[in-house]
């Protein structure tokens, strides 16, 4: 996979404490971004989800979600 | 934190508004604030948008907004399973000694190999889960799925 690069500052001092941590501060950083990215995509999809099921969109007949799956599961 | 498998009856409610949609609700509401892991077999990516095809062929909803409702639901980040040569054996020798189908009991052996319950509205599924200890209700989830009050 091929990796952009995102460069950050910081102080001298923290730069030198980093130093004395025993980290991949690359990797480490590239799993807080990750992490972080997702949970703002699940609250931007949970909230859309949310939204519409208040607002009644999609509204399907009681029964038609278990029968659509289970006619899909017996006949596969 | 708690932790579910989604059967995709439930995992299709995240989009098409049915019946318990208060309980689907608080899932979602919960998944968002972290409270609650949800996990499925990748199986489940196909059977909800199988789900909303049959809407949409049927007229219940439009084109656009299956499409719209299945972006947000790939963009909810629930764990999908990739359950091995290993876990597909475990569920075809659980699918014939279950008399069930093939794709409930990938549910359920993914329920065995995550150590947690099935989330599931299909009454056949729970009860199977449920000979095995491993089912919830989503009508019951505000009453036993929910994290404790802290």
């Amino acid at each position: 996979m091929y990796l952009e690069t995102v460069t950050i500052k910081v102080d001298e001092e923290l730069k030198r404490r980093m130093k004395e941590v025993k980290e991949n501060w690359s990797a480490y950083l590239r799993d807080a971004i990750r992490r972080r990215v997702e949970r703002e995509e699940r609250a931007r999809a949970t909230g859309k989800l949310l939204d519409d099921l208040r607002a009644g969109r999609r509204s399907v007949p009681a029964g038609f979600i278990n029968k659509a799956i289970r006619e899909d599961r017996e006949s596969r | 934190m708690r932790g579910f498998v989604l059967d995709a009856s439930v995992a299709s409610r995240f989009v098409l508004r049915e019946e318990y949609s208060g309980e689907v609700e608080a899932v979602l509401a919960d998944f968002r604030e972290g409270e609650v892991e949800l996990s499925a077999p990748s199986i489940v990516v196909s059977e909800v948008g199988s789900a909303l095809r049959k809407a949409c062929v049927r007229g219940l909803i439009g084109e656009e907004e299956a499409v719209d409702g299945f972006g947000a639901f790939l963009g909810l980040g629930i764990k999908l399973l990739d359950q091995g040569l290993d876990g597909c054996v475990s569920a075809l020798r659980t699918a014939i000694e279950g008399r069930m189908s093939f794709y409930d009991a990938q549910y359920l052996v993914a329920c065995r190999a995550l150590g947690v319950p099935l989330l599931t509205a299909d009454d056949d599924l729970l009860r199977r889960a449920g000979e095995a200890g491993l089912g919830v209700h989503i009508r019951d989830y505000r009453r036993v799925g929910r994290p404790a009050a802290s």
